[in-house]
């Protein structure tokens, strides 16, 4: 009996440890699949908050005012009202002055990584007495709001004549901060064995930023063009301060001289801004992949 | 990797090429004179001529308009003053920061249109007064209200361009509906009549009294609705301000009114903006300078409801005479213009009769009260009851704004809107509101004004 | 190092022979043309800034009409209610933008991590906001905040829930600005956390699940220290930024509803352009400048202490 028993309950045992096993295999796959759907969930909700103001954006600029503050909400114009754009690059002056933007900002963008990789290399890689300080004191700069140093900027650039110029609009900011900041963070991870063996090899420190740190720098130049050139792209006031000239006018102020006090042109500013904002997206697309590689590497050895 | 040293070479000659554009492009601001000029048709003689700068801060439809003004000025007057006129587009919000700033730079314009007080101007050495036989005229054209405004240390510094006060504005046929057939005679009635007319229909709710509660108006009709209540804000020794009162029962009694109103619920406030409430159609009356009917209605897209509009001045209280508070623009010569004949010269042309095409474009464009006396009538665009009901009635009434002559007036309207704005959102009470008001008024006043002397 | 190594040889060099002094000085060579643009552009106008905080100057006037006042202006700074207001308004939010935006990024980061479809997309998506002008999206997210007719309350409201007073409620104002501001900064967050959690070697974490550390164990063990860059960097150049918000509340509250929004940087505008104070606007400066030093050298202190060093 005790040996039938036990002859016939290993099978079972055994039935029973497969099935159990199936059943953890199916729980986990059960586990795996639910936390999938909620991290999707999850993250497709976000994707849904995130795009709706810019979706928002594009939709009101096919509207008109009554549309915009309509109740009960209407999400898509009754008449698509194509012609707020045609409205908008005539009111804007829109190829004159996105011709502007784009010198002054592409020229800005450029001159910034050269400035800040050269700014990175001299303050993460080479040493030399008093670095550091040196290094707070540009840092501590961040720290003070720009404005407050606008109008010494303004008497500086309108006696050197620059009112007025794409010089005006250039020259303040050919380099950055946050820009050498970044880059110095980026350095570090930069092995010294590199430097140490070219500098071996007779490589003058000019040597070592030409031919190592410029081509390693590569992932980080597309994270600082991106950040410089949406910067530099959206800057409003300094515009404002020195161009008095609308032939010289940039997007930003074109945008803004759409909203003035009497008639609110809200429609024609988000045209303006849809408009505005497709260069940015293009280089975002074309740069995304180094960006990621970019920070990737800056981050992690600091 | 191999590509880098070619890229390096190509961004170095982007820069490059950029910062020698940016270096040898001239200041543009020397052709555009040339330019406008030669669209006006007579390029040869205004290119001789000086170069005058004047700052207006329209921008959009409004600033081609004021543009076509100044074109006009470049071929028909200019030629024969040997002067041409540029103008700097300089917004509201940044009109202070850009005129210290060009001020230092020695690249200030050479005439202002601006709003800034006279008091301050004049004070800091900005501007230059009128000369003489201009200052005799302005004094024997203008309106009275508007000649304080301009005057400081018996001077008179600027052309006044317009007149700003409030207005109560309201939908006649909303009115009609309601069965009302006359105007509330006075503010007690008007506060009555808005909880009677506030209503609900189709979903909507229809306001009975609007209020700009939320920034510069708030503030800036207070002296006047003090005055409506028998108080007064301020009180001067010569042209100097030497006590500032809110803690009072008069002024209790204004901003109680304007309180009283939200708690009625006859009012928008926190719920939707005044231009708003408006432009959708769901105010019925409100307060707010006429400026505001003719652009923001007429030209926004409510032409319904502005040729719907009834507009007088607001009603005082119960046995209190009617009074308006009036403030506004000036035109002004910079001190420090190497062209002060030239500036004169045009700055006559743009005010003086009969022709006064600048008191034309504030008024008809922008839609605000005239300051010269003997503006011809009908005003063109505006309509009957802004005229009859309106213009007609508030003139002889007007008293300027007493905060222009305050050298304090900025910190002390920033007080004041921050106070209002507490007191309509239910935040706080009236009398401990102006209580701590009034301490905050003392300080200010005591430091920016406390050490002035005749 | 370097120097120590070769100090007893300096006695025979010259100076300029040796290798620490060339080293010194290419480093200030490569440094020279940094630091005379900076002169030019930065540290000047800085300076020239700061010296008009110990005068009273109306920016009007002729700058000789400025009035030496020494340190007057700190004095009263230090009993300005108005000022020490607005640090409170700018403390709120500097704590609620920095622990909602990076930790929500943070969390954003983890999840995406794991996934391996649409990672392009899904992170384009979360970048667009950072992309977009920030005076275009003050405008539009006031309009959307409109308490009858705006987009969320009328969206809040097919759900049935009451309509919120957005940026009109005193107690609700400033956090309905650091949501639009975390809005617009997430996809920033986003793309720096993700990119440094990639980089991130694998074998760590299979390491760990080998010793059976369970997932909480692995995120504080590992993932967080060796992140520990990654989030110095983000947090303090936030907390810098935050400290100093001004362009989102100039356009859509002006410091309002009754002084809920003024922040210092705001007040310090208004102070410099609207009262014409501008000694008085630089002294607030530069007690802001001191507070945001001293917090950004105690953000790096408290970073470094136990810091990375220990896990290479």
């Amino acid at each position: 009996m005790s040996a039938s028993t036990t002859s016939t309950s290993t099978p079972l045992e055994s039935n029973s440890y497969k099935e159990q096993i199936v059943s953890v295999k199916r729980r986990r796959a059960l586990r795996w699949f639910s936390g999938q759907v909620t991290l999707w969930a999850i993250i497709l909700l976000g994707l849904l908050f995130m795009v709706t103001p810019g979706i928002w954006m594009v939709l009101a600029s096919f509207k008109n005012q009554a549309e915009i503050s309509a109740i009960p909400l209407r999400f898509f114009p009754e008449i698509w009202r194509v012609s707020n754009y045609p409205e908008a690059i005539d009111a804007m002056k829109f190829w004159r002055v996105f011709g502007n933007s784009l010198l002054i900002t592409v020229t800005i963008t450029v001159a910034n990584i050269l400035t800040c990789t050269w700014g990175g290399y001299t303050f993460g890689k080479l040493r030399w007495p008093g670095r550091d300080l040196v290094f707070m004191l540009l840092l501590s700069t961040m720290m003070i709001p720009g404005f407050l140093t606008l109008i010494p900027r303004y008497v500086l650039i309108a006696k050197a004549g620059l009112l007025n110029t794409y010089g005006g609009m250039i020259i303040p900011f050919l380099t950055g901060t946050f820009g050498i900041f970044l880059t110095k963070q980026f350095m570090l991870g930069i092995p010294d064995e590199l430097i140490d063996a070219a500098t071996v090899d007779g490589c003058s420190a000019l040597g070592v930023y030409g031919r190592i740190i410029l081509p390693l720098s590569k992932p980080i130049m597309a994270v600082l063009a991106i950040f410089v050139f949406d910067w530099a792209w959206d800057d409003l006031l300094w515009g404002i301060m020195i161009l008095t000239d609308r032939e010289m006018w940039t997007l930003p102020i074109a945008i803004a001289n759409l909203r003035v006090q009497e008639s609110n042109q809200f429609e024609l500013q988000m045209a303006g801004s849809t408009m505005a904002i497709i260069p940015v997206i293009i280089l975002f697309l074309i740069l995304q992949r180094h960006i990621v590689q970019g920070v990737a590497l800056s981050g992690l050895k600091g | 990797m191999k590509l880098s040293r070619r890229e390096m070479l190509k961004a170095l000659g982007i820069t490059g090429v950029g910062l020698t554009l940016a270096a040898c492009t001239p200041a543009p601001a020397s052709e555009a004179p040339a330019a406008s000029s030669s669209e006006g048709g007579e390029a040869a003689p205004a290119a001789a001529g000086t170069e005058l700068t004047i700052w207006f801060h329209w921008g959009g439809a409004t600033g081609e308009r004021a543009q076509e003004l100044i074109d006009t000025y470049n071929s028909e007057q200019g030629p024969d003053d040997g002067v041409s006129v540029t103008i700097e587009t300089v917004p509201g919000g940044e009109y202070r920061q850009k005129m210290t700033a060009s001020r230092m730079a020695g690249t200030a314009p050479d005439v202002y249109h601006t709003s800034i007080p006279i008091l301050e101007l004049a004070t800091n050495e900005v501007i230059r007064e009128l000369p003489d036989e201009e200052q005799a005229y302005v004094r024997e054209h203008y309106l009275d209200s508007t000649i304080e405004r301009m005057s400081f240390q018996g001077k008179v510094w600027g052309y006044p361009t317009e007149h700003q006060a409030p207005a109560l504005i309201y939908r006649r046929s909303m009115l009609e509906a309601a069965g009302v057939t006359e105007i509330p005679a006075s503010a007690q009635e008007i506060r009555a009549l808005a909880k009677e007319l506030t209503h609900e229909a189709d979903g909507q709710k229809y306001y009975g009294f609007t209020q700009w509660y939320d920034n510069y108006p708030a503030s800036f009709h207070f002296p006047g609705i003090i005055w409506r209540f028998g108080g007064e804000m301020y009180e001067f020794e010569g042209d100097i301000p030497r006590k500032i009162m809110v803690d009072t029962p008069e002024c209790a009694a204004a901003l109680g009114w304007w309180r009283g109103m939200v708690d009625d619920g006859s009012t928008q406030v926190g719920d939707l903006g005044f231009t708003e409430a408006w432009q959708q159609g769901l105010a019925i009356m409100g307060e707010i300078e006429p400026w505001f009917p003719f652009i923001n209605l007429r030209d926004g897209g409510a032409e319904d409801v502005y040729e719907d509009l009834g507009v007088v001045y607001v009603r005082p209280a119960e046995s209190i005479s009617p009074v308006v508070q009036s403030g506004g623009w000036e035109l002004v010569a910079e001190r420090n213009s190497e062209h002060p004949a030239e500036s004169d010269t045009f700055m006559q042309w743009m005010m003086h009769e009969p022709g006064m095409p600048f008191s034309h474009f504030i008024v008809e464009i922008i839609g605000s009260l005239p300051a010269p006396l003997n503006y011809p009538t009908p005003i063109p665009g505006w309509s009957e009851a802004m005229m009859d009901g309106y213009a007609a009635q508030t003139a002889p009434i007007t008293r300027m704004h007493p905060g222009l002559k305050v050298l304090g007036d900025g910190e002390i309207g920033t007080a004041i809107s921050e106070t209002v704005q507490a007191v309509m959102l239910q935040q706080d009470d009236v009398e401990p509101a102006l209580a701590s008001l009034q301490t905050t008024l003392d300080e200010i006043l005591e430091r920016t004004d406390g050490s002035r002397t005749a | 190092m370097a120097t120590a190594t070769l100090a007893p040889r300096t006695g025979t060099t010259p100076f300029w022979r040796r290798r620490s002094f060339r080293r010194g000085l290419t480093g200030w060579l490569f440094a020279a043309p940094i630091l005379i643009y900076f002169t030019i552009f930065v540290f000047g106008p800085i300076l020239a800034s700061l010296l008009m905080m110990f005068y009273d100057w109306n920016g009007f006037g002729p700058l000789s009409q400025a009035k030496f006042v020494g340190l007057s202006h700190v004095t009263e700074a230090f009993g300005d209610e108005k000022f020490l207001g607005s640090f409170r308004n700018t403390a709120t939010y500097a704590i609620v933008v920095v622990l909602c935006g990076v930790g929500v990024g943070l969390l954003l980061a983890l999840a995406l991590n794991g996934v391996t479809k649409l990672v392009g997309f899904v992170r384009s998506t979360y970048y667009l906001p950072v992309m977009l002008p920030m005076t275009a999206m003050s405008l539009l997210w006031g309009l959307m905040y409109q308490p009858r007719y705006g987009f969320i309350n009328q969206v809040l409201g097919m759900v049935g829930i009451p309509p919120v007073k957005w940026l009109i409620n005193p107690n609700i104002a400033l956090y309905s600005i650091c949501l639009m501001v975390i809005w617009k900064g997430l996809g920033w967050y986003m793309v720096i956390f993700l990119a440094g959690l990639k980089a991130i070697p694998e074998e760590f974490y299979e390491a760990a699940q080998m010793d059976g550390a369970t997932a909480w164990q692995r995120f504080w063990k590992i993932t967080l220290p060796l992140l520990k860059p990654t989030l110095l960097f983000v947090i303090v150049v936030t907390v810098i930024g935050s400290l100093q918000v001004f362009s989102p509340i100039f356009i859509m509250t002006q410091g309002g509803p009754a002084n809920a929004t003024n922040v210092v940087v705001y007040w310090v505008y208004l102070t410099a352009f609207q009262f014409m104070r501008f000694g008085y606007a630089t002294t607030l400066a530069v007690i802001l400048f001191v507070v945001i030093l001293v917090i950004t050298l105690i953000q790096l202190r408290l970073f470094r202490e136990g810091g990375l060093q220990s896990y290479y």
